[in-house]
């Protein structure tokens, strides 16, 4: 079970945030549900290279509606998994 | 199966299944790395469309997968011109299919009935090769911006994720979004929240980090072309 704070809308961001990285890792849902804010993204997933996070944010924008600046992604952002929810919320709610 | 059609002095690989006297179906698979990560998928899914007795079309465009021409010569009003002799030299063609950015040339024919399965605009898949170029220019150490990036595009062209885009091709794909017409049946996965006009069961293979395969998403798309095109 994930330990992450949901209420409300925020439970479908997190789902999003989830899927999309479901979708570009080619990961189970099992593994993805398995997800918690401190597991780790870039550096402990493989497959998640440079040009697998330019399509995870692509698909993330796509999804959410949302427009993510060139300045505004860092490695603190794919740190874990965490992190790229809680950044997520902010764009929705910016 | 294998056969070519003739398009600005080059012969282009196309693949055809099917019954030779059967509608024909022109498939456009998605555009960039996207084509790469679901060939497998794209090709049996006509195999199995054959199978239902509809005959396909499966070309190369220019600059893509076995052609011989630089990519750097492309651009999306090519690409549709490439369609055109295509069709002539195959066809006729009666419906088209497309996968993702083969819907922003699916015009090319006409308007023609058209299946599209995630139909994406040219900017974002423009957006996500920037951001892979940003990256590796970060990793040398440079420090890039989409802008400026896309300022140099426009005027020069760029290498993009592998990929030497013109400028016209760089223009022409920042502005391409999927043509309006009456005659599309849009598709999507059963999870994707957008409209559609029908769903299937899948994964968008074509965003995978590692290629892969799904027979069963193959399978309920070729069943879905074939109710779609038997009315």
């Amino acid at each position: 079970m994930s330990d992450i704070q949901t209420n409300g809308q925020n439970d479908a961001v997190e789902r999003v945030v989830r899927n999309v990285l479901r979708d570009i890792l080619g990961l189970s849902e099992d593994q993805v549900s398995g997800f918690d804010r401190d597991t780790e993204l870039f550096g402990a997933l493989p497959e998640l290279d440079s040009m697998a996070v330019a399509g995870l944010l692509t698909e993330m924008e796509d999804r959410l509606d949302i427009l993510i600046e060139d300045d505004e992604v860092d490695g603190e952002l794919f740190e874990n998994f965490g992190n790229l929810v809680d950044f997520a919320r902010a764009k929705i709610t910016a | 199966m294998n056969a070519s059609y003739r398009f600005d002095g080059n012969d282009e690989l196309c693949l055809r299944f099917g019954p030779d006297d059967a509608p024909r179906l022109l498939i456009l698979p998605p555009l960039f790395d996207e084509a790469n990560r679901v060939r497998h998928l794209m090709v049996e899914f006509a195999r199995l469309l054959g199978d239902l007795g509809i005959a396909s079309l499966l070309p190369d465009l220019p600059g893509c997968n076995e052609s011989l021409v630089p990519l750097a010569t492309a651009s999306i009003s090519l690409w549709q011109a490439a369609l055109i002799n295509c069709a002539e030299q195959l066809g006729p063609v009666t419906h088209v299919a497309s996968l993702r950015g083969g819907a922003l040339i699916d015009g090319a024919l006409g308007d023609l009935p058209r299946w599209r399965l995630a139909p994406v605009k040219g900017g974002q898949l423009l957006r996500t090769m920037l951001r892979t170029r940003i990256a590796s220019d970060r990793e040398a150490g440079i420090n890039s911006s989409s802008e400026a990036l896309m300022e140099t595009a426009r005027t020069s062209g760029i290498e993009l994720a592998g990929n030497s885009l013109s400028p016209c091709m760089v223009r022409e794909l920042d502005s391409a979004a999927p043509s309006q017409s009456s005659a599309i049946r849009l598709v999507r996965f059963a999870d994707d929240p957008l409209d559609a006009d029908g769903r299937i069961t899948g994964a968008p293979l074509w965003l995978r980090a590692e290629p892969a395969h799904d027979p069963a998403m193959a399978a309920a798309m070729a069943q879905d072309i074939a109710a779609w095109m038997r009315g």
